[in-house]
């Protein structure tokens, strides 16, 4: 755990001189629940949320859709690894490939967590959102997608074979499942196949969690399903990561 | 005396290609074995698998008495390598970069501060302690990488061509360290393609060749078994033929193989007899390990 707090400590400086990326992923989605909780407050009767402001469906969306976005931090700390070499000397240094990402997991983890309580700070600030259930729900379902997220990206690091591939598998299943876990539109208005396919997705249990407690004032009971089925899909994405990462990553880096 | 490094019938391939085949090797504590070789010789692989990060075909490393391959965590922390690619973080500041090192490899907190400034010192980068990676010229950054390597105080010093790129100062600097680690006890294996830094080592040499040992043995051994000093005249024209045992034309010049040079170039200038008139110099090439290596090179049958 030292040495994965070593590594922490370490990205957290590289993050500190290079904030763009982060800055980036805090800024766009702000304007973009700026812009769209007014469309969704003229619409939120038709989704059954009468009671419901724009931006009490409107920041949930896009604090998902970008949480999984900044999983790209980890990743780019990932690969940069191995572009600057320093993956092997770090190893031959004394550390583990397992310490080395639970590493990078904490550096995720508090990214995402960092983003979403920006977010909703924001949205509860500025935009109107009032979460009308339990604040303790809200966290543990925000730990949640944090889990996810970060289990998520180092799954897509293990299996994809470069960067780029890296990237372009984030961008195309962020947004597949953004969309189709209904977390820019509610999932009753869609075709019911899609409604099928949905909850396969993390996203949909996710944002069923958070509307529980956002608009439908659910406290921590309402959200056991939600919270167990994306640590279920974490616990599913982490498994890959670290058997990809002990008979292919490893592999590479030992033979 | 167990030595700290110990290879037996090292072998690996990358696909059809043998890389090692049948390496042994053994070096004890404090002393600095040079791997020479030319590029694809085997040399970087060999220190890959030394550090536990390459697998062997087959083989055993033992390293201070553990198998690398058994048990490869046990030995990490205790070996510090400095591959050929700089490894160092460039958006982090010298000492940030030493510091993560040194943590990583083990250092106490109260001894890091410590071990930093002196490898700092050593390497003349103390006055950069502040200064960003990025912004380090590819001399320094070469120092730095050595350091990391060092910061952790191994015992096993693997340096894979560190001076690559290097200027003389720092070339200087870099060697005056390892000179330095190897009295204090660290086992160190170097690689490089300067061979007069080797001999300013006055390191035990391996030849590496297609994969295998082709000779071993101090610089002062390797000399005087494979090479010899020569004296080289330079005639107008064609040089003559002598009668010199080993006299050869070379480039046109004559290449008389000598033991003492100083009584050797008489001879030669009485025995050009007639020809004297035409003789327009008379150089001495002393044997040195580069000729040494050349001979053992060309002794390899099929090169």
């Amino acid at each position: 755990m030292t040495n994965a707090l070593s590594v922490l400590r370490h990205d957290l400086i590289w993050l500190r001189r290079d904030p763009v990326p982060f800055v980036t992923l805090l800024l766009t989605p702000c304007l973009l629940m700026s812009f769209t909780a007014p469309l969704y407050a003229v619409v939120t009767s038709q989704f059954g949320y009468d009671d419901a402001s724009g931006a009490d469906l409107s920041v949930p969306g896009m604090a998902l859709m970008f949480s999984f976005f900044m999983g790209g931090v980890i990743k780019e700390s990932i690969f940069r690894e191995f572009e600057l070499h320093t993956w092997k000397r770090v190893r031959v240094s004394g550390l583990s490939a397992r310490d080395l990402l639970c590493g990078k997991v904490l550096l995720g983890g508090t990214l995402v967590l960092m983003q979403s309580s920006v977010l909703f700070l924001v949205g509860w600030l500025l935009l109107g959102l009032n979460v009308r259930g339990s604040v303790a729900a809200l966290v543990v379902l925000l730990v949640a997608v944090a889990a996810c997220v970060v289990s998520f990206s180092l799954a897509l690091c293990a299996l994809a074979r470069s960067r780029s591939q890296a990237f372009a598998y984030d961008r195309v299943v962020t947004l597949l499942w953004t969309v189709v876990g209904g977390a820019l539109v509610p999932i009753d208005l869609m075709p019911s196949w899609v409604r099928a396919l949905a909850t396969v997705t993390p996203v949909y249990w996710a944002i069923s969690g958070l509307r529980e407690v956002i608009v439908g004032g659910g406290d921590l009971r309402q959200v056991v399903a939600p919270v167990a089925c994306l640590l279920a899909f974490s616990s599913v994405f982490a498994v890959i990561a670290f058997w990809r990462v002990s008979t292919k990553v490893d592999k590479v880096f030992r033979s | 005396m167990t030595p700290s490094l110990r290879v037996e019938g090292l072998t690996k391939s990358y696909g059809e290609r043998q890389v090692l085949r049948g390496v042994d090797l053994a070096v004890g504590r404090g002393e600095i074995l040079a791997i020479l070789g030319a590029n694809g010789a085997g040399k970087t692989t060999l220190l890959s698998v030394i550090a536990g990060v390459t697998s062997p075909g087959a083989g055993r490393v033992r390293v201070l008495g553990v198998d690398v391959g058994a048990h490869p965590k046990a030995v990490r922390g205790r070996i510090g390598l400095a591959a050929q690619d700089t490894a160092v973080y460039p958006t982090h500041t010298v000492v940030e970069n030493l510091r993560y090192f040194g943590t990583l490899g083990g250092v106490r907190r109260g001894e890091l501060r410590a071990s930093v400034e002196a490898v700092m010192e050593a390497l003349g980068l103390t006055g950069l302690r502040r200064t960003l990676v990025r912004n380090l010229s590819g001399g320094q950054r070469r120092r730095l990488h050595a350091g990391c390597a060092l910061v952790h105080k191994p015992e096993i010093v693997l340096l894979d061509e560190p001076t690559v790129g290097a200027d003389p100062e720092t070339r200087r600097d870099l060697l005056r360290l390892v000179t330095s680690i190897a009295r204090d006890g660290a086992t160190v294996i170097y690689t490089s393609h300067y061979l007069g830094e080797i001999e300013e080592l006055d390191a035990r040499v391996a030849v590496l060749c297609g994969g295998r040992f082709l000779d071993e043995g101090h610089v002062g051994d390797l000399v005087s078994r494979h090479a010899r000093s020569e004296l080289v005249l330079q005639f107008d024209g064609s040089p003559p033929t002598m009668s010199w045992p080993g006299a050869r034309v070379e480039d046109d010049l004559l290449r008389l193989p000598t033991s003492d040079p100083a009584i050797d170039i008489m001879k030669a200038v009485e025995l050009a007899g007639v020809e004297r008139d035409r003789l327009r110099s008379v150089d001495i090439s002393r044997a040195n390990l580069e000729s040494a290596y050349f001979n053992i090179l060309k002794s390899e049958p099929g090169r």
